[in-house]
């Protein structure tokens, strides 16, 4: 097999000079990227057959570095777990970094550096891709097989081989994506118990905090902290323990010291987020300011920095500023619908503050007109908590509940709701609005699931029709009104269903459920229920990709009892 | 940002010095790795005396680090001397160890100096994982150490004659191993002489 090298470096004699070194060592099919923007082209080009390896210089210029490329590789899997990293550098504090962050590469390797140097890492990369290809192959997945990967790295770990630790690692990952946070913890604690592991010891800790421990979790990071005091992920969870103790300050405080550490745009924007929410504006402001000057043509640049930033402005009252870092969103950002009705708001926000009372009525009505009760909880949020500010409390209003009920199964965003709501209505009646509306909908499709049981099949897909268009994000309701659907067809439906008439009843079930089926794959496409569905859709129509989830090994059965709501 | 510079010059300026060693007389090199196991630990000095934290400790792939070793110290070692390596690490369940390598490195470099400086023919390094330690072993076939040194565990003010260095070396590597781990398994290092040929065997022990 002909390993695939990707090689990313600004100095066209040392890619060549690399290039050279690795025809020595075999038979490489090279690449050769010249800045991380090539990079990235060269890697989506390359998604039917990624790289197997990529050998990247730490300074890249455009304000972005090797690691920032990783971070962004990785964390948005622009690149396949398989796919190792080498970094190259001639920087001497690489090292403080690689020994401070949580994701680093494979390897690394100081320059200048020798032909064996770069062979034993080259070597060391390819092994570990063979010793842990079953693993790689469950978590490169368009949807990662969390529970297969569990299964591969257990054999690896029997095997006992030179990446049992990685093997550990990656099962320990594993777990805390199934939410088994003991089963994290008791691996974390082999490792521990081996050898004190910067990484191993925040896993524990994690699992400890999802767990409901978290005085033993802050027991642990503290212990940790002493062995290593510049691991900037200890800080991280650090910061969400306090976080969750709703100790803001104190979580801003740890980041701080985190930033002190590795002082990236991904903490800044961070700490600058976190500072904005504690109300500490000055803090917001100065550290997303730094994040929009350095990375607003970076790969990590986000439109949070910005958004982020212009609130602070406007909360200081420097409103001509706030206007002009929203203005220039169009400079970096596409302006698609989702942006333009964000961006209209933060607008009516600051018009709304500095008295410009009708124009940001307008503003804000002019956002209405174009907002999608489909867009992000987000999105939709930040709308709402305009109108409020700008005399459209109805419309913000019904805005809210329209995200609480159809995000009902996210506890996440029905709190973030509520914590939205209270800066602009009153805390506790907010609150109440939100709970008895949540209760309503939980009856009406508890009740559904109740006719569904005594066989009134015809009455649940009435009512579920009516709940299905209402809550368009909500998966379960449009899991349970598909199955409402194609009950009835099954036992309703005869054998010449596909030459029926276009308006025929059965037909116009069947196309219902399968705009419903196309939705559910977009709300969630990992949702247990969606292969099971689809593949009693395409029982009745023989159309096998109807949604194009992938196929589990699942039953129809297994999706047959219908889902009620908590 | 500039310690990290500093640090690099002195790196490059001991490794400059050192190459030059395999085409020097035997006092001349004798006296060029005298002058870069004293850069070397200035660099040790430099990061251990900042406000940032004395150690970094990283996840270590210890063959990669043995094969790095043994090849800078083939670039350096006398022309008139043997520098072999041998690593068996299959005490080790997970192939790699937790230690500040750069530093780790450091000392490493300067003990081989310092053995190149005594040894007759040969200097041997060897690496292993034993008990849940880690353990590299400088040996050389010169004079030994000092006997007084041995017997104070490490050179004392009055057993600092020309024979072995000024000693600094040694008490900045005593340090740098001792901050990997605490109490009972605190790193160490240990001198003896070898008792059936003579020579010098300098231990280094990580938790």
């Amino acid at each position: 097999m002909r390993y695939k090298v990707l090689i990313v470096e600004d100095e066209e004699q040392v890619g060549l000079l690399v290039e050279h070194l690795l025809a020595e060592f075999d038979n490489f099919h090279v690449d050769h990227s010249a800045s991380a923007a090539q990079s990235i082209d060269r890697i989506n080009a390359a998604r039917q057959e990624p790289y197997d390896l990529i050998l990247c210089d730490y300074h890249l210029g455009e304000n972005t570095n090797g690691q920032q490329l990783l971070e962004f590789l990785r964390f948005e899997r622009r690149i396949p777990r398989r796919t190792g990293f080498i970094m190259l550098t001639g920087d001497a504090s690489y090292p403080a970094v690689a020994s401070a962050v949580e994701l680093v590469p494979d390897s690394y390797l100081l320059k200048p550096f020798t032909r064996d140097a770069l062979h034993s890492r080259v070597t060391l990369a390819v092994g570990k891709r063979q010793a842990l290809k079953s693993v790689y192959e469950a978590l490169d997945q368009p949807q990662p097989d969390w529970k297969t990967a569990v299964g591969a790295c257990t054999a690896a770990i029997v095997e006992a081989g030179r990446f049992t630790l990685e093997a550990l690692r990656i099962k320990a990952e594993c777990h805390l994506k199934l939410g088994n946070w003991g089963e994290a913890a008791s691996v974390y604690d082999k490792i521990v118990a081996w050898r004190p592991t910067a990484w191993a010891e925040v896993g524990r800790a994690r699992a400890l905090r999802n767990m409901g421990h978290p005085e033993l979790a802050l027991e642990k990071l503290k212990a940790a902290l002493e062995l290593f005091p510049q691991y900037v992920a200890a800080y991280d969870e650090l910061a969400a323990l306090a976080l969750e103790d709703g100790q803001g300050a104190m979580a801003q405080e740890i980041l701080e010291r985190a930033h002190a550490i590795v002082p990236s745009n991904r903490r800044s924007r961070q700490l600058g987020l976190l500072a904005l929410d504690n109300g500490d504006l000055e803090t917001a402001s100065r550290f997303l300011q730094v994040v929009v000057d350095r990375d607003r043509y970076g790969l990590m640049r986000s439109t949070e920095d910005f958004f982020g930033l212009a609130s602070a402005l406007r909360q200081l009252g420097r409103y001509d500023e706030a206007f002009t870092v929203l203005d220039s969103l169009k400079d970096h950002f596409p302006e698609t619908r989702p942006l333009t009705v964000r961006k209209m708001a933060a607008e009516a926000m600051v018009k709304s503050a500095c008295e410009r009372h009708g124009d940001a009525r307008q503003t804000v009505r002019e956002a209405l007109e174009i907002r999608d009760d489909r867009m992000e909880p987000r999105t939709q949020m930040e709308l709402a908590e305009a109108c409020h500010h700008c005399g459209e409390e109805e419309a913000g209003r019904r805005i809210f509940v329209h995200v609480a009920e159809n995000w009902q199964e996210d506890p996440g965003i029905v709190a973030q709701v509520k914590t939205v709501m209270a800066r602009v209505m009153e805390p506790e009646q907010s609150a109440r609005m939100i709970d008895y509306t949540l209760q309503e909908l939980v009856a009406a499709n508890n009740e559904a699931a109740a006719l569904m049981k005594a066989g009134k099949v015809d009455e649940v897909i009435g009512k579920m029709e009516v709940i299905a268009k209402r809550l368009p994000n909500h998966a379960t309701v449009q899991a349970n009104f598909i199955q409402a659907l194609l009950v009835w067809l099954e036992q309703h439906a005869p054998p010449n269903l596909m030459e029926l008439p276009y308006q025929s009843r059965p037909r116009l079930y069947l196309a219902a459920a399968r705009e419903h089926l196309r939705r559910l794959a977009v709300i969630n496409p990992a949702f247990p229920r969606l292969a099971p569905l689809q593949r009693g859709f395409a029982k009745l129509t023989g159309e096998v990709d109807v949604a194009a989830a992938a196929m589990r090994a699942q039953t129809p059965e297994e999706a047959a009892e219908m889902v009620v709501g908590e | 940002m500039s310690r990290e510079r500093i640090a690099l010059l002195l790196h490059n300026a001991r490794n400059r010095l050192a190459s030059l060693c395999p085409g020097a007389t035997p006092a001349q090199a004798a006296e060029m790795l005298g002058i870069a196991g004293q850069l070397s630990s200035a660099m040790a000095l430099l990061r251990l005396g900042g406000s940032e934290p004395g150690l970094r400790r990283e996840e270590v792939e210890l063959e990669v680090f043995f094969s790095d070793l043994m090849a800078e110290a083939a670039r350096l070692s006398p022309a008139a001397l043997v520098t072999e390596g041998e690593a068996d690490f299959s005490g080790n369940p997970f192939g790699s160890w937790v230690f500040d390598s750069q530093l780790i490195r450091v000392v490493l470099m300067d003990g081989l100096m310092n053995a190149w400086r005594h040894a007759r023919t040969k200097v041997r390094l060897e690496a292993g994982c034993q008990g849940g330690e880690l353990r590299f072993v400088i040996r050389d076939d010169g004079p030994g150490f000092p006997p007084a040194w041995l017997a104070t565990a490490g050179p004392g003010d009055a057993a600092r004659p020309k024979a072995r260095g000024t000693g600094l070396g040694l008490e900045l590597a005593r340090h740098i191993v001792g901050l990997h781990g605490t109490g009972p398994r605190a790193g160490r290092v240990e001198l003896a002489n070898e008792t059936e040929h003579g020579g010098a065997r300098l231990s280094i022990f990580l938790p």
